[in-house]
């Protein structure tokens, strides 16, 4: 498993320029919700996600995550192409207001149990671990992604989790 | 050419003291890494919107903390910090996020003194580390003018 993992994660990093790769963007393809309510981390994300080839959208609070998310998977069902997940993952804060980080992930889990899909969601959190990093994980997030956010934290991620 | 790689040098210089300081973090490093030709304004963009924050956190803490001593809602104290916490440390100001850690330590005991002592603490690091990038700031705009580049560290 970790001959793999390592195998997994060297490949995606051979790919970037700073380790003598040719394809700039690893991720492209990729389509990521970022669902952070302050601009200023909305900016940084929205820069690594895009220097990976990460299409972004972003949302700024829970509540407009889950219509974003809900109108996608009603898009999809009504639409004739094959099912796909209208976003491959989702990057979720804690604290937003209006519906944070656990209501929100909650409720998209409740939604998308209609469709049979499941979009990986990974939680932003300025915790590592503690009461909340328990709620959210049984709220149905995969992963917490601790603040701060950097390319190599992403990169290192992503390549080891399914791509 | 001489003129140019002494800014360079003193460029140099003087941003090895952030971070040999504490001032600054690797994550600073990181935010640097973001900028390129699609993105030329990014580390610029990005410290602005820290101390636009900063500045709105800090006034929001002193209201709450000194309006009304006898009622000070911890809650509103938390959100604050909270929040600066996350801003301080994605843009890698190292001193400013740990003085965070030590205030949610007063705040979640409702100790007012604690709290005031925090928040001075918290000015008196935010506006070092502010003063500090607004002359790395100039020293890079100084270092183009003179036709140089701006060396890349780490």
């Amino acid at each position: 498993m970790l001959e793999r993992d390592c195998c997994r994660l060297y490949q995606v990093l051979k790919l970037l320029p700073e380790f003598g790769g040719e394809v700039d963007k690893p991720l492209s393809g990729k389509k990521v919700l970022v669902v952070e309510d302050e601009n200023l981390l909305q900016k940084i994300a929205t820069a690594i996600l895009s220097r990976l080839g990460v299409t972004i959208e972003i949302s700024n609070n829970g509540h407009e995550a889950l219509q974003t998310v809900s109108k996608a998977l009603e898009d999809q069902r009504t639409s004739e192409s094959p099912p796909s997940l209208p976003y491959d993952y989702i990057f979720m804060d804690f604290q937003m207001p209006v519906m944070d980080g656990i209501a929100a992930t909650r409720r998209i889990r409740e939604e998308e149990a209609k469709y049979g899909v499941h979009i990986p969601i990974f939680a932003v959190s300025a915790h590592t671990d503690g009461p909340e990093i328990q709620q959210m994980k049984q709220a149905g997030v995969a992963y917490n992604l601790s603040k701060p956010l950097n390319i190599a934290k992403i990169t290192e991620f992503l390549s080891s989790f399914e791509i | 050419m001489d003129i140019v790689n002494q800014l360079q040098r003193q460029y140099v210089d003087f941003l090895s003291s952030l971070y040999r300081e504490g001032l600054l973090d690797d994550q600073f490093l990181q935010i640097q890494k973001l900028q390129d030709e699609s993105n030329p304004e990014f580390v610029n963009e990005v410290v602005t919107l820290f101390f636009e924050d900063s500045e709105k956190l800090l006034h929001n803490l002193a209201v709450s903390l000194y309006v009304d001593q006898q009622n000070v809602d911890y809650q509103k104290v938390d959100a604050c910090v909270h929040q600066f916490k996350g801003s301080s440390s994605s843009i890698g100001a190292q001193r400013v996020r740990n003085i965070c850690a030590s205030f949610r330590t007063c705040y979640d005991a409702k100790n007012l003194e604690g709290c005031l002592r925090c928040l001075q603490q918290l000015k008196d690091e935010y506006y070092l580390v502010k003063n500090k990038l607004q002359t790395l700031f100039r020293l890079e705009q100084q270092i183009v003018a003179a036709g140089g580049v701006i060396p890349i560290m780490g």
